[in-house]
């Protein structure tokens, strides 16, 4: 909550400087304001986001090596950076790894690769830094992308809708993460389930299955809102992260629309690679999927998670020519729900056996 | 109304914006007017009279419009000219002309080498960059030196006018010639088009009420002012609609972004377009193809030449918007036969239907055609052009009893939709300018090598028609391409240089003598066919096995169809394509090659890449 605080008092300059000051100086205030609240909050994640963009810009644009080195220098120090990132600060142990920075490195990646690809259109050191400092998105995204933001700013403009949207998507933000996430779901849901007598297990550990995806998502969707809405009020368009996912029916459609600037950031730049060296899309779903759980941190649970999605996303296919009827709809919906929350079982544990336990106990093997 | 009366409505909008330009320097309909009076006092001043005519040459395109809208009040007639006009044509065009005064760039002035008296040069300084020390530094008032220079360049001329009472007259006859433009014809016979005040207000009237434009119209037209799509459908369009005239960059094809972003930043209601233009839209659209979809926008408007079909088709579907197109000659101020934006006119691959005109196809021997037959295109209506400037002879051409012999082949259908399917005149329609064969000719027999010299259109993707010159050298001589060019440079406008050279032993003719121009025409074809039909067929086999895979028919798939347009061009059946077409054509995609190839242009591009 106070992160969130923080982020809406420095949007408000950030919003008033934007349509204030003349247009040559606009994007500047937006990286000094970001750049502040970055070096307020998170020094480390300041210093490594400063070296990123300076390094990987003068890498790519400035440097006179061929090409093939320029692109995997580039991507060795991501990824290093952000396994040993994740790695080093673990969120079980209450750190919290440097500040927006998986969302950040995966920016960055994205960037290089376009360039590989001959793609990167208007290159700037101003552009390519008020990318990397954009306040909106930088805590927990969406993971825009650069040729999109470039877009918005060349054809940005006073636009009263874009305020009127913008404050909506802020007003349902704050509602998903305060009254639903924490209100109905934490405070009252919460407590709801834990007062069920013990003589219920299997309803309890379910509903408390449930109750966390759902919480999980409901804030999260909620603070991408936010983010959206904040972008809006400065006059950028930022892709949704949403779409409601439960409302798919199966893991292949749900994947297409929960955390979508992930998913469409793997499909384009982990699957279609692996996938089309190997011939092989099997493999190029699994090896996406773990990524998606290691991005979230590396542990054997989140390894567990992705594989599970995997197979998720596999079994869906199976089922994907037939029929679309309203029953197998729903009942796709049902399974959704419920497949997406029994596996995230695994992650919502600090300790791998704490989650077999609540396994034993849904699938009645206690 | 007529342009006291248009003049007249602007007064009550005086804050709204008439024009936005570059380096986003705008003009209210209040700095407008007022330009329009002070000018009146300039004209007065040069002992300028109704009926008298001026030549207007300037690369500044405000310059353009409030010194074009000044003279048509004062009564004058406005000689528009390329300023990338060469010296040659332009003196031609001031010996047949016989203009009053000038109003053109400074560098004309001595390029074009003008002695007279009565020019005013026209310099644009930038005063609205002046940082605030310059502003402080500067002299308060002009020294006297800089008066007397200022007197002859506008608009500083404008500056020393205040508070006089503009001297124009009260009314003028609608018969009164607006303006000369001179398109076409050769250095010895030029022929400039004359279009009276009834002309042009009539038609501008028709064309408002065709697009259906309201108040709040923006326009975004980057066309050469000196052509009628740029001007009489740019300034003159929104001042008559009291609309805004959006031309805020050059046109550039390398750029196209800019035109993109300019829609929704300018909130852009109508955009014109030659189909030129178009053919970049449908190569250049990654991540643009909404750039159209803004609360603002009406539709596209296609001007200058022939809308092919399948691009007609193709940027339609790729932006989701609609192309008007629309049908004219200079002759006709610009429009005639309107295709949409109403349904009942629309259907794409006509010129649609005309608009406050009549019109008749006629057979060679003059007969009127029934439906679904060739003939002739004729034109009437009181947007026609009063005839051609001081020569009777290439008037009476085309102006027979008030029908204008428009030199296009057309037939109607039985709904009544024109299409046109062929030309009768040598005119080539190359980029949107319509070039006249004969003006290169002309020139290029001027080379001391050149024995003969025949210069034709043929069909383009890109340009609607490349120019083609086929030349027959003297014996025993040699002749460069380059130093041809560079002599071409030197003589013709840059819309006029050939794309293409070819040299021949000789020319096929008739009986006659006469060379036959469609043989002619074939012949170089032939020349060129081998290297596009391969790749052509590498086109089809890809489109039909990704028909196959994505479950959609082959029609809905072309070059420029992308993961973005088309529907079921999934990554799951992306690796299938791949993997298919690396068997049909026995290939092998690395990785790199397969993260670009997002479309079938892409693709294509690839495997010719790897054939090689």
């Amino acid at each position: 909550m106070e992160l969130l605080l923080e982020v809406f008092l420095f949007s408000i300059p950030l919003i008033i400087l934007s349509w204030a000051l003349p247009k040559r100086f606009v994007l500047l205030s937006q990286i000094i304001i970001t750049g502040a609240f970055i070096l307020y909050k998170s020094p480390i994640s300041f210093l490594i986001l400063t070296f990123i963009s300076f390094g990987n810009f003068y890498l790519l644009h400035k440097s006179n090596l061929k090409n093939s080195i320029k692109i995997g220098i580039s991507l060795v120090v991501l990824i290093l950076l952000i396994a040993s990132a994740k790695l080093l600060f673990s969120i079980h142990d209450h750190w919290i790894i440097p500040l927006g920075m998986s969302y950040y490195i995966f920016r960055n990646i994205h960037y290089t690769i376009e360039y590989y690809k001959g793609k990167i259109l208007n290159e700037s050191i101003l552009f390519y830094l008020a990318y990397n400092f954009f306040l909106p998105v930088l805590i927990i995204g969406p993971i825009n992308r650069y040729h999109e933001f470039v877009k918005d700013w060349q054809r940005r403009r006073f636009n009263s809708e874009y305020f009127s949207a913008g404050l909506q998507r802020i007003l349902y933000g704050v509602s998903k993460v305060m009254i639903v996430g924490n209100y109905l779901l934490t405070a009252k849901g919460a407590v709801f389930i834990s007062d069920i007598d013990d003589s219920h297990a299997w309803l309890k550990a379910y509903l408390e299955t449930i109750e966390s995806v759902l919480n999980a998502y409901f804030q999260f969707a909620g603070y991408s809102d936010i983010a959206i809405g904040i972008s809006l009020f400065l006059g950028y368009r930022i892709m949704d992260n949403f779409n409601y996912p439960f409302l798919a029916s199966n893991m292949q459609e749900f994947w297409s629309k929960y955390h979508m600037s992930l998913s469409a950031f793997c499909r384009d730049y982990i699957y279609t690679p692996i996938a089309s060296f190997y011939r092989k899309p099997l493999l190029g779903i699994i090896a996406t999927m773990i990524i998606i759980g290691l991005w979230h941190e590396i542990s054997f649970s989140f390894l567990i998670w992705g594989a599970l999605q995997a197979i998720g996303i596999i079994l869906s296919s199976f089922f994907k020519a037939s029929s679309d009827s309203f029953i197998r709809k729903n009942l796709g919906r049902i399974f959704v729900l419920n497949y997406f929350s029994l596996s995230s079982v695994v992650i919502h544990y600090d300790e791998l056996a704490q989650a077999l336990h609540v396994y034993k106990v849904l699938f009645f093997l206690n | 109304m007529n342009i006291i009366e248009v003049l007249e409505r602007a007064k009550s909008y005086p804050k709204r914006l008439f024009a936005v330009l570059h380096d986003g320097e705008t003009v209210t309909y209040g700095d407008l007017l007022s330009r329009v009076d002070k000018l009146s006092l300039i004209f007065d001043g040069l002992g300028l009279k109704e009926g008298d005519k001026i030549v207007l040459s300037t690369n500044d395109k405000l310059s353009v419009a409030e010194i074009t809208i000044a003279a048509y009040r004062y009564g004058l007639t406005v000689i528009l000219s390329d300023p990338n006009a060469k010296a040659e044509r332009m003196h031609s065009i001031i010996h047949s002309a016989t203009p009053d005064a000038f109003f053109i760039d400074s560098a004309l002035k001595e390029g074009w080498r003008i002695q007279d008296v009565n020019c005013i040069e026209i310099k644009k300084a930038n005063e609205g960059k002046k940082t605030l020390f310059k502003k402080i530094f500067s002299q308060a008032s002009p020294s006297h030196e800089n008066r007397e220079t200022s007197d002859h360049s506008y608009p500083a001329c404008l500056s020393v006018l205040t508070n006089v009472a503009p001297k124009y007259p009260k009314t003028l006859d609608p018969s009164c010639v607006a303006y000369m433009m001179y398109t076409s014809g050769s250095t010895s016979d030029p022929k400039g088009v004359v279009i009276s005040h009834k002309n042009l207000f009539v038609h501008l009237e028709t064309l408002m009420n065709v697009y259906g434009f309201e108040e709040g119209v923006n326009i975004l037209n980057l066309l050469n002012l000196y052509h009628t799509d740029g001007i009489n459908q740019g300034p003159m369009l929104a001042l008559y609609s009291g609309g805004t005239w959006f031309s805020p960059f050059k046109l550039d094809t390398a750029r196209l972004d800019l035109i993109y972003y300019a829609i929704y930043k300018y909130k852009i209601t109508h955009l014109f377009v030659a189909p030129t233009l178009l053919s970049f839209f449908e190569k250049y659209h990654e991540n643009f193809e909404d750039s159209f979809q803004t609360p603002d926008f009406k539709f596209a408007i296609s001007v200058a030449a022939y809308l092919d079909e399948r691009l007609w088709h193709s940027v339609s579907t790729i932006f989701k918007i609609q192309i008007v197109n629309i049908y004219g000659l200079t002759e006709t101020v610009t429009g005639s036969i309107f295709c949409g934006p109403g349904s009942e006119t629309f259907k794409i691959g006509t010129i649609g239907k005309p608009v406050d005109c009549s019109i008749k196809i006629i057979n060679e021997e003059g007969k009127e055609v029934s439906r679904g037959e060739r003939g002739e295109l004729l034109l009437k209506g009181d947007h026609i052009m009063v005839g051609y400037f001081n020569n009777p002879e290439a008037t009476d051409k085309v102006l027979i009893d008030g029908w204008l012999y428009s030199g296009d082949i057309a037939l109607q259908d039985d709904e009544g939709f024109v299409k046109i399917v062929g030309r009768k005149k040598s005119m080539i329609n190359s980029g949107g300018f319509r070039v006249q064969p004969e003006e290169i000719e002309e020139i290029m027999l001027k080379v001391n090598e050149i024995d003969e010299c025949k210069v034709i259109g043929l069909p383009d993707q890109i340009l609607t028609e490349r120019i083609v010159a086929c030349i027959v050298l003297h014996a025993d001589v040699k002749l460069t391409d380059v130093a041809l060019f560079k002599f071409l440079r030197e003589n013709l406008e840059p819309e006029k240089i050939p794309h293409e050279i070819h040299y021949l032993d000789a020319f096929p003719r008739g009986i006659s003598g006469k060379v036959q121009v469609e043989k002619l025409k074939s012949l170089i074809s032939e020349k060129h066919a081998g290297p596009i039909a391969k790749s052509e067929k590498a086109l089809d086999t890809v489109i039909s096995n990704a028909a196959d895979i994505f479950r959609v028919e082959q029609k809905e798939i072309s070059e420029l169809s992308s993961t973005k347009t088309l529907s079921g061009w999934d990554s799951l059946s992306h690796l299938a394509l791949i993997t298919r077409l690396e068997q049909v054509f026995n290939i092998k995609f690395s990785t790199s090659d397969i993260m670009v190839m997002n479309s079938i242009n892409a693709i294509l591009k690839v495997i010719n890449k790897k054939l090689k």
